[in-house]
């Protein structure tokens, strides 16, 4: 943990109860904004809260945006950006979904070739940050506007059809290993449970946080931050590259038109989720409850059938009372806000 | 109109210049097209480009195709339209995406003698389509698929496929773009006029034909109504996400209806395997091919183009796929 979390999180009067209260009110709240909207829904269709619901509406809803928002909420702790992430998918999802096809891979292979591919992607963003010393907003917006330009280019403009030809690649996502649990949700279990592992208890984690805290300080101090700061783009590419292949899974078929956009939603999940835009401080279980509290917000507003310009104001609304709510409870924290 | 004028002057002048050979040399002369389409990525433009370019070798034309990445980018395509006129080619042919905000192009086009014909989409234009001609400040003309007709061919077919009762969804790919509007419009009107039986849940947009959008709207759709009978999807994008959902909430082949628009090699395929039950396709082909020809005659031969070219618009299903009537105007 980085240095700003540890002395936000320092008790002044010394009970280390009191402190892991503060340390998880911030999650606890963002909980309790689930559980009330959940509430809601429930009460006004009961339906809402059936497990074909629940599972293969919210849950399967949360697969990519979930997995794209875990990856920026790494780049987002390090005080940069990623914008590049909806785009960087759809040119992974052509490259792995011409690859598949050309080379005949099996599912497993596909699987990590688009994790490889997201990775390079990530891993150019975080070159050109370093080595270019651009800001992480406009490398990104450079290589979002390549990616979608390269996605459209690869494809020759066409999606690439998966399912009759590649045996099994809708399981990624719609099969089930567990009964009724759809593999896509616990692709992002994992995921998040690996993220928060990295994040936590690897010192990819560690100098995470100290580069988002304080680079400077981080740099004097003898790490190569510009290697790491590489590394975490990198690993960010990796799970857009995963987002990639769960995507194509849920279509069937790559699409190059499909991810603009989506880079938008994911940092909305991070930021609900409670990771800090100025760096230094964030966990990846609260950008899953952010994801999460997107998505049920988005499938409640379906099953209540509300216009859909209306439902643009409330997603809005949501964002805006989530992080306004969660920066009031920072300020009396003394801790950075958003 | 002065500068219109002129610009007959200086060809009068350039013609006495050249003397007898200058009409044959003008009608020899390759024709340069501007044609700025609303998007680039859905292969329906890639056919209406590749009608173009076909009809465009006939005739000695050459043409410049151009669009936006999505069809949600109107700023961008202004901006193509702008450069297309600033290129000064003989003639430009348009699809309005900025039904409003294209209009003061379209008259610097006019004032610049760059004659326009627009395909596929009208901007929205004082008078309507009605007023459009060589006198209109705008363009020539619109060729282009009858939305609304289509839309509303597709609400008989459903209706039918359902026997005139029971819950439709429709998902719409655009709010904002008017043949997205007509095409959902068109559906929505029949089916309160002539088809009272059946209840129409309100219509959800998977903005921009997102298909994975689309498969989270019919997903909660399919989970909030037991009872649905019909889904009609108003483009590609949005018919592939509404077939994804159908497999994902594992319902047997046929159960619920699903009229999709256009073709694709993944839409084409969920028509045969009976995911999908059927689809409207307009003639991409036709609409570029008749706004090359328009402009190309109004340009070498002063042929006035009627100033409404209904390209036409078919239902298909697994049993007609494969005739050469639609088969022609679908594309993989």
């Amino acid at each position: 943990m980085s240095e700003a979390t540890k002395s936000a999180n320092q008790p002044e009067g010394g009970s280390k109860v009191a402190a892991l209260v503060r340390r998880e009110l911030g999650r606890l709240t963002a909980v309790a904004s689930l559980v009330v909207i959940f509430t809601f829904f429930t009460i006004m269709r009961p339906v809402f809260a059936s497990w074909q619901n629940v599972s293969g509406g919210i849950l399967m809803s949360t697969t990519v945006i979930g997995l794209l928002a875990i990856g920026s909420t790494f780049v987002i702790i390090t005080g940069g950006i990623d914008l590049s992430v909806g785009t960087s998918m759809a040119l992974v999802a052509i490259i792995t979904g011409k690859t598949v096809m050309a080379l005949d891979l099996n599912v497993w292979s596909g699987i990590l070739f688009g994790m490889v591919v997201g990775g390079l992607l990530g891993a150019v963003n975080g070159l050109l940050i370093t080595l270019l010393k651009l800001p992480p907003f406009i490398a990104t917006l450079a290589t979002m506007k390549g990616a979608q330009g390269l996605a459209l280019i690869v494809s020759d403009l066409k999606p690439i059809l998966f399912t009759t030809d590649v045996k099994g690649w809708d399981s990624i996502a719609q099969g089930n290993i567990i009964p009724n649990f759809p593999n896509g949700v616990l692709i992002l279990l994992v995921a998040a449970i690996v993220g928060s592992i990295i994040l936590n208890k690897t010192v990819l984690g560690r100098y995470t946080f100290a580069i988002g805290s304080n680079t400077e300080a981080t740099k004097l101090s003898g790490v190569k931050v510009n290697h790491w700061l590489v590394a975490i783009y990198a690993l960010c590419g990796v799970y857009v590259g995963l987002a990639a292949v769960v995507m194509t899974s849920r279509l069937g078929s790559a699409q190059p038109d499909l991810g603009l956009g989506y880079e938008l939603e994911a940092i909305a999940a991070v930021i609900i989720g409670g990771t800090s835009l100025l760096g230094g401080k964030g966990t990846i279980s609260g950008t899953i409850i952010g994801a999460l509290i997107m998505s049920v917000l988005i499938n409640g507003l379906r099953i209540l059938e509300l216009q859909q310009e209306w439902q643009y104001v409330v997603v809005g609304a949501v964002i805006l009372l989530a992080v306004y709510g969660d920066n009031v409870r920072r300020r009396r924290a003394g801790e950075s806000v958003n | 109109m002065k500068k219109g004028l002129l610009s007959v002057a200086a060809v009068a002048a350039l013609a006495l210049v050249a003397g007898v050979n200058a009409p044959v040399q003008a009608a020899d002369k390759t024709l340069k097209i501007e044609l700025i389409s609303k998007g680039e990525t859905h292969q329906f433009w890639q056919a209406v480009k590749k009608g173009a370019q076909d009809q465009a070798k006939k005739m000695n034309a050459e043409i410049n195709f151009v669009g936006p990445a999505a069809e949600t980018m109107i700023d961008k395509q202004l901006e193509m339209l702008d450069t297309a006129i600033a290129k000064k080619p003989d003639a430009i042919g348009y699809a309005a995406l900025g039904t409003t905000q294209s209009l003061t192009r379209l008259k610097a086009a006019k004032d610049a003698g760059i004659p326009v014909y627009q395909f596929d989409t009208a901007a929205d234009t004082p008078g309507g389509v009605k007023a459009l001609g060589p006198k209109s400040d705008y363009a020539l003309g619109v060729a282009y698929t009858n939305s609304t007709a289509a839309g509303s061919l597709a609400a008989d077919k459903m209706a039918a496929l359902i026997g005139n009762k029971g819950k439709v969804l429709v998902v719409g790919h655009s709010q904002t773009n008017q043949t997205g509007i007509d095409r959902a419009n068109g559906f929505t009107n029949r089916i309160k006029a002539k088809h009272k039986g059946i209840t129409l849940l309100t219509v959800q947009y998977a903005e921009g034909g997102d298909a994975l959008k689309a498969q989270e709207i019919v997903s909660a759709a399919l989970v909030a109504n037991k009872d649905l009978k019909g889904v009609y999807g108003t483009n590609e994008g949005v018919s592939i996400g509404a077939g994804q959902a159908f497999k994902a909430a594992k319902l047997k082949n046929g159960a619920v209806k699903l009229i999709g628009f256009d073709s694709g090699k993944q839409q084409m395929a969920n028509i045969k395997s009976g995911l999908q039950t059927g689809a409207i396709t307009q003639s991409p082909m036709g609409i570029g091919a008749k706004t090359v020809e328009a402009l190309v005659n109004y340009v070498r031969n002063k042929t006035v183009p009627k100033n409404l070219i209904d390209t036409g618009f078919y239902y298909y299903d697994k049993s007609n796929i494969a005739k050469p009537e639609i088969a022609g105007n679908l594309y993989e």
